[in-house]
């Protein structure tokens, strides 16, 4: 499994050998990028990956177990070990044709969109906004101006609240319904709304298994709840939440639902329309593409009657030194010059995910769930926190008698890539009753090796400290 | 690298039964260390004598990973009696053993001297993300000295 498979492409037009004919027709800066993104490319690939190239690589890797030739990072040892990265909920790891999305646009453009009358500027404009269009076919949203670029889930939370909050969506007195289970990026927002605002948070409670309670989920609705803004899944605990029957009971007394889709858009992903969520966040780094980027999507007849939160350049219609007026969607939310050469790596993200498919990718990820649980369970001395029924490849658990944080270092030594601490979920893991957890996060393209590997690291972590 | 140069008995000894663990009756200063990225989290009590220079009485509470409270555990066995530059200086030698690069052969050997038992966390070096938690209840002493309340750790890259 772990040999090195040769993937042999006989492509076409794609394999432009630097010297070959064909590069030398190509502007110096073009000759320069496609050299480049070759060289950057694993051994077997040559410039542009085609869909059929891409389809091609996925299913050796399927037929090998063997990602590595897909995601360079996979082949990188440490203390002379292969990587195991099992902190996919995190950040994913990227394949290489997103890095080369990135590499190009700086090679090949590196001006600025939505400014110039120029080529350049107008082809970096048209790049970002066909990234946009795939984003809005990968949620089945209705419209590209619902897809609102910002730097990850994090800011998509906050300008989601300080907008709600301007438009009056939200006013003092309103109850906001969150659950105890929600990364702190979409607790601490709202505790500033509580503050600044007088808005009430309430909070649907979670059992001891890591579920959350629908009857008292239930008991918290009430005319005076205006959001309802929950997890879909469980970035420490893995917990996936029901979160159509939570979406359509708030919605039924009036509410505005969000759903924080961080963990789900690459494990499952969401139907906008199915789901009928008004607003869902993502960021584009855990679907396997580039970091400091993410998504606010918002119903188009909310957002239209919403102001932009970070102001500046782009966003306005027109400005006086008195007053501003601003302009429609998407550019209102998004004054400021985008991350675009990230923006570029969103394509090459999603044409993985669709070559792959989801039905495969999670076929895998349930594989490794079962084997995974079977082997953690086995473990006397390991407590798993959160046991869900329904969940997720991210496992949280404590070895008794060994700190978390001691237990990563141990990890790190055996080049096992695992996080370790609260997980930005401080209240989950309180009531749960640990301070900090060991969490392994499984993507598409770790094996079953990975959880042996993984398993391997307990019991040397439980024998350094038992002696 | 294996993780028994960082787990050293010692280490793991007072890890498992800390020295000079509890609060003290009469402390003349206290402060609490928090490291908010682990979740070690600490409070130091300090009895100064009446010239108000010498540590008399020292103690910790908390919890943590075994780093940091064997060092709070080794760091409280060393300080006592100690007057409060010699605990800075003291706190400085062990940063420099942490950050320091290789020392000639004789520094080495005086910062062995000068550590004594601290000396124990050497191995930390190769482990630049746990210098946080070998840090944070040295912070913690020097706030509750100093007066302050309430310690973070450094990061060190
Ligand atoms: C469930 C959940 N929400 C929000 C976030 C924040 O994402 P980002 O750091 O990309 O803003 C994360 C990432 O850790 C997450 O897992």
């Amino acid at each position: 499994m772990e040999e090195n498979i040769k993937l042999k492409f006989t492509a076409t037009q794609h394999a432009v050998n630097g010297k070959s004919k064909n590069s030398q027709e190509l502007l110096p800066a073009e000759n320069l990028a496609s050299e480049i993104s070759t060289a950057s490319a694993p051994a077997g690939f040559n410039g542009d990956v085609s869909p059929e190239d891409l389809n091609k690589a996925i299913d050796e890797a399927l037929k090998h177990n063997d990602f590595s030739q897909l995601f360079p990072t996979l082949k990188r040892s440490f203390h002379g070990r292969r990587l195991s990265f099992l902190d996919n909920a995190s950040g994913a790891l990227k394949p290489f044709t997103v890095a080369q999305a990135v590499l190009k646009y700086y090679l090949n453009n590196g001006s600025n969109a939505h400014r110039g009358v120029y080529q350049l500027s107008m082809e970096a404009t048209s790049m970002i906004e066909e990234s946009r269009k795939r984003l809005q076919k990968l949620l089945n949203a209705e419209r590209p101006e619902e897809i609102i670029f910002t730097s990850g889930s994090t800011d998509s939370l906050n300008q989601l609240a300080q907008s709600l909050i301007r438009s009056k969506f939200l006013n003092e007195g309103d109850e906001i319904i969150l659950t105890a289970m929600e990364h702190h990026a979409n607790l601490i927002p709202w505790q500033r709304l509580k503050e600044e605002n007088g808005v009430i948070l309430k909070f649907v409670e979670v059992s001891d298994s890591g579920e959350l309670k629908l009857e008292h989920f239930r008991s918290l609705l009430s005319k005076k709840t205006k959001l309802l803004s929950l997890v879909h899944i469980s970035n420490s605990i893995g917990t996936i939440n029901d979160i159509n029957t939570l979406i359509k009971e708030a919605k039924s007394i009036g509410a505005l639902t969000a759903v924080d889709c961080a963990q789900s858009i690459a494990h499952g992903g969401i139907d906008v329309q199915a789901c009928r969520a008004d607003f869902i966040v993502f960021s584009l780094h855990k679907m396997f593409g580039p970091t400091g980027l993410g998504v606010l999507y918002g119903r188009y007849s909310l957002l239209e009657q919403m102001p932009g939160v970070r102001l500046g350049g782009g966003g306005i219609l027109d400005v006086t030194l008195e007053k501003t007026r601003f302009s429609g969607l998407p550019s209102r939310f998004e004054a400021g010059t985008a991350n675009i050469a990230g923006l570029l790596g969103v394509i090459p993200a999603i044409n993985f995910i669709e070559s792959l498919g989801m039905d495969r990718l999670l076929k895998r990820e349930e594989i490794i769930i079962n084997y995974a649980l079977k082997q953690l369970q086995e473990i006397r001395f390991l407590r798993l926190v959160g046991r869900a029924r329904k969940r997720a490849a991210v496992f949280s658990f404590v070895i008794d008698g060994v700190h978390a944080h001691d237990a990563g270092s141990i990890f790190d030594d055996l080049a096992v890539a695992v996080r370790v601490g609260h997980h930005c979920t401080q209240p989950l893991l309180n009531r749960l009753g640990f301070k900090a957890t060991i969490r392994a996060s499984f993507s598409c393209f770790n094996t079953l090796s990975d959880v042996d590997r993984l398993v391997e690291g307990i019991y040397k972590a439980k024998e350094v400290f038992s002696s | 690298m294996d993780s028994r140069d960082l787990y050293q008995q010692l280490i793991l000894d007072h890890n498992k039964s800390p020295r000079n663990f509890g609060e003290l009756e009469a402390p003349t200063h206290s402060a609490e260390g928090f490291n908010p990225l682990c979740g070690d989290h600490y409070w130091f009590y300090v009895e100064l004598d009446s010239s108000n220079l010498v540590i008399k009485k020292l103690s910790f509470k908390g919890d943590g990973c075994a780093i940091s409270k064997a060092v709070s555990s080794i760091l409280s066995q060393s300080v006592i009696g100690k007057n409060v530059l010699e605990v800075k200086e003291l706190f400085s030698c062990f940063r420099e053993m942490l950050l320091g690069q290789n020392l000639a052969e004789k520094l080495m050997e005086e910062q062995k001297k000068t550590l004594g038992k601290l000396f124990v966390f050497e191995g930390i070096r190769k482990y630049p993300s746990r210098m946080k938690c070998a840090m944070l209840p040295w912070h913690t002493v020097i706030a509750a000295i100093e007066n302050k309340k309430l310690a973070e750790s450094e990061s060190v890259y």
